[in-house]
């Protein structure tokens, strides 16, 4: 599967034939609320790999086990693809508890990955080991695609190798509970610390769509931390060694720790959200235009309701504030339960049941029941994948006059113009990257230094300040050009490109104040992992999550089974 | 050692970011390095030799006059310091009212690229325009809805063997009357060819260069804290669970 790289909107629009009007509104989809109840949906990342690995019948085999008898060592896979082979090189480490830390700030890992582009050679495997296992201290070539690291569940890693060198199962209830032998800490790509640069990526190796290098890379540690646990357990054992049932490892997916790395990018990169956003907004959209249903679709609905409950009950977290919003979806899931699907029997059903569920449910819910309505529709829904790609551009247009771009702002950021940030609580948070290792942090701008280097966030802010800028232009002034407008007020150029260059990009907009002291950045970083496919999350705090990867995902040895593409809220029970 | 184009751009927006170049500005400044850096030119030794400059006299915006003949007279309201030459492109393009403009674009010699990779490449001073890429002439001219330029670029081949490109420029003219496409000597294919070749292998870098450039990115960021630390995510969690 290829990236089909469409960067104009109304290219968009002609390719895939929708009414832009059908959509639902920015204002209602592009609010922190709604984004940070996203869920995975079937043109999710992980799942479009997967899909891709399945219909081009990829084969991935070990082909080094360098670990000795505690796991330490390294360990190969090659990955043949029809546009050629890849290799993926896991570092194992011995690490002392002491040093584990999910932080960017970290300096040692339990494991160290590379996705390397080709059939790596022992001498590509020696140079690596000097270099990966040091992550951002080390130096990457253009060889290699992605960077990865780390650490153990050490609570289920031991438990699991126990039970299997006794011979024995571990407790489902374990396996349910963490979901994971494994979490990773960061997943670099695109050129970072020297690895190959994404337009390379994009020419050069089988991954065109973004983040499907990062996405096989997470999926590979995932079949390493079952190598390595059954690994371990079997130099443990004295003979009573037992592999962990296919069930259960099919359960196991990967772990990964997610702070505030990923809110800058969703900020940073807005014709990409754009695209994401409305290529699902698209997707809902083709479904409610669905005249009738048919029986197999409502037998499918009927079945993924019941996988769904049961996910939900599974879905653990010691977040207040996340743990609430399931207790309400369990309940509202188990009433769409009982409601059957007798009611989806008329024209246009999906419209009658997006109407209910958003009359009827908490957001959560709503934005489930995307992802559960998606689910029953692949010929409508996944095409769409190969529309994720594009190039951002930036863009300017120095002949706009000053009055033109103020009533621009006036039309397209009007929910800009509500927020009052001559109040301090409204830019009472400042987002920095720290000297400690490039830390993405949160800062209090009255009450910490450094908000002079705050990252490019506070959009709502910026963009208020340059149309208060404008207004206070004389009339003579403002028939002046942008041009001649950016030679005298130079600190405006950065948004004054980013609301030229988003001009057709209705969805790039969090319609949010980041900077605000309410701002909750933990649903920035839900928004994106769900993009990626991530579930079960698992909020620590306002600024990180824990998440789960490819739980339910057919293992390396099972991608041309029939039903590979079907794990979506997969949970041990109904595996 | 080596690196990758996006690498550089981030490092050198973070340089431009820290010496205090506008937002946005540091940005577009960045690509001028990346795609010049990219394309074989010694970009980032010159920005890294330019640092102790670029630190005394800052960004700062060039001011524009045209004359009654339509020619544009460049200007600086301080002695010296450097501008962007794409504040002088965009005002060009502005002034030449053509709906045809989708943005600031630039043809540099054939070459269909931003306006913004002009910046840094030009320096206003006492003694005249100097240009850090070997270029003999400038001359901005506006057709047929593009902005061009007839830089008279050497050959990639002995640009690239010459250390010292850097060549003062005594003349430099920005006029939006039609002018005679200039001829390059530049072969678009060498130029690819090279780019093609680095990102296969990376960009090369000096060690120092790259340590004294990230040493003044450091500059941008935050210094560390206790305070700070406790302000990162997860910061408040053993991990070892």
């Amino acid at each position: 599967m290829s990236a089909i790289l469409v960067n104009s909107h109304s290219e968009l629009q002609s390719i895939l034939k929708y009414d832009s009007s059908q959509l639902r509104s920015p204002e209602t989809v592009m609010k922190l609320n709604r984004l940070g109840s996203f869920h995975p949906t079937r043109i999710s990342f992980t799942r479009t790999l997967i899909r891709r690995m399945h219909e081009e019948k990829w084969e991935i085999n070990a082909v080094r086990n360098n670990l000795d008898e505690n796991g330490f060592g390294d360990f190969v896979y090659r990955i043949s693809t029809p546009s050629g082979d890849l290799s993926f090189i896991a570092f194992s480490n011995e690490l002392d508890d002491k040093d584990r830390t999910d932080r960017v700030i970290a300096e040692k890992w339990d494991m160290a990955f590379t996705l390397f582009n080709g059939v790596a050679t022992e001498k590509d495997v020696a140079r690596l080991r000097a270099e990966v296992p040091l992550q951002e201290a080390g130096r990457m070539s253009a060889s290699e695609i992605v960077l990865s690291r780390a650490n153990k569940s050490v609570r289920l890693f031991e438990s699991v190798v126990n039970c299997l060198a006794n011979g024995t199962q571990p407790s489902v209830a374990e396996i349910a509970k963490i979901g994971y032998l494994i979490r990773t800490t960061a997943v670099y790509g695109n050129g970072k610390f020297g690895l190959m640069d994404f337009d390379c990526v994009r020419n050069m190796t089988p991954f065109s769509l973004p983040f499907q290098a990062e996405m096989l890379t997470v999926y590979m540690a995932r079949q390493f931390s079952l190598d390595l646990v059954h690994h371990v357990a079997k130099s443990k054992s004295n003979g009573n060694f037992v592999e962990l049932s296919r069930q259960l490892q099919q359960c196991i997916g990967v772990g990964n720790a997610t702070g505030l790395g990923m809110a800058p990018y969703l900020v940073g990169h807005p014709k990409l959200i754009d695209r994401w956003i409305e290529l699902r907004e698209i997707a809902i959209c083709r479904v409610k235009s669905v005249e009738s249903v048919t029986q197999e679709v409502l037998d499918n609905y009927v079945a993924l309701l019941g996988r769904v409950r049961q996910y939900v009950r599974q879905w653990q977290t010691d977040d207040e504030r996340q743990s609430q919003r399931i207790d309400a979806l369990q309940s509202e899931v188990e009433t769409l339960q009982k409601m059957g699907c007798s009611w989806l029997s008329g024209k246009f059903p999906w419209r009658s049941f997006f109407e209910w569920v958003n009359e009827n449910t908490s957001t959560e819910c709503q934005e489930l029941a995307v992802s559960i309505v998606l689910e029953l529709y692949p010929e409508l829904v996944n095409e769409l994948d190969q529309y994720t790609a594009l190039q951002e551009i930036d863009e300017l247009y120095p002949q706009q006059t000053v009055q033109e771009l103020k009533e621009y702002i006036e039309n397209r950021y009007q929910w800009v113009l509500e927020f009052d940030f001559g109040d301090p609580h409204s830019q009472y948070l400042f987002w920095y990257f720290s000297q400690g290792k490039e830390e993405p942090r949160l800062g209090e701008r009255y009450n910490e230094p450094g908000s002079e280097f705050e990252m490019r966030i506070g959009i709502a802010r910026d963009v208020k300040s340059l149309y208060e800028s404008l207004c206070s232009l004389s009339a003579r002034d403002s028939t002046q050009t942008v041009a001649s407008f950016l030679r005298t007020n130079p600190e405006y150029r950065f948004i004054v490109s980013r609301l030229h260059s988003l001009k057709d990009c209705s969805y790039a907009e969090i319609q949010d104040n980041l900077i605000g002291a309410d701002c909750r950045p933990i649903d920035l970083l839900r928004c994106k992992l769900a993009m990626f496919g991530a579930a079960r999350f698992d909020p620590k705090s306002n600024l990180w999550t824990r998440i789960t990867l490819f739980q339910g995902a057919p293992l390396m040895d099972e991608l041309q089974r029939i039903d590979a593409d079907d794990w979506l809220f997969s949970t041990v029970s109904n595996h | 050692m080596q690196l990758s184009e996006g690498e550089l751009y981030r490092l050198s927006q973070r340089v431009f970011f820290a010496l205090g170049f506008p937002a946005g500005a540091d940005q577009e400044a960045a690509m001028a390095i990346k795609w010049l850096a990219a394309h074989g030119f010694p970009a980032v030794n010159q920005l890294h030799s330019k640092i102790p400059e670029l630190r005394a006299c800052p960004y700062q915006s060039v001011e524009i006059s045209e004359d009654a003949r339509g020619e544009f007279e460049l200007s600086t309201s301080k002695d010296a310091g450097y501008f962007a030459v794409f504040e002088a492109v965009e005002f060009i393009c502005a002034g030449v009212s053509s709906k045809e403009i989708e943005s600031s674009t630039a043809l540099i010699s054939g070459l269909k690229i931003p306006s913004l990779l002009i910046p840094l490449v030009l320096r206003w001073s006492n003694t005249g325009l100097v240009f850090n890429i070997r270029i003999s002439t400038a001359h901005l001219f506006f057709e047929n809805g593009f902005l061009w330029t007839n830089f008279e670029l050497n050959k990639l081949g002995s640009m690239l063997d010459d250390s010292s490109a850097r060549v003062l420029c005594n003349s430099c003219e920005l006029t939006n009357r039609k002018a005679e496409k200039a001829k390059s000597e530049l072969a678009l294919q060498d130029l690819n060819s090279y780019r093609d070749t680095g990102r296969a292998s990376g960009l090369r870098i000096d060690d120092k260069i790259w340590f004294d450039l990230k040493t003044v990115a450091y500059e941008g960021f935050v210094p560390e804290s206790e305070l700070s630390r406790q302000h990162g995510a997860g910061a408040e969690v053993d991990d070892s669970d």
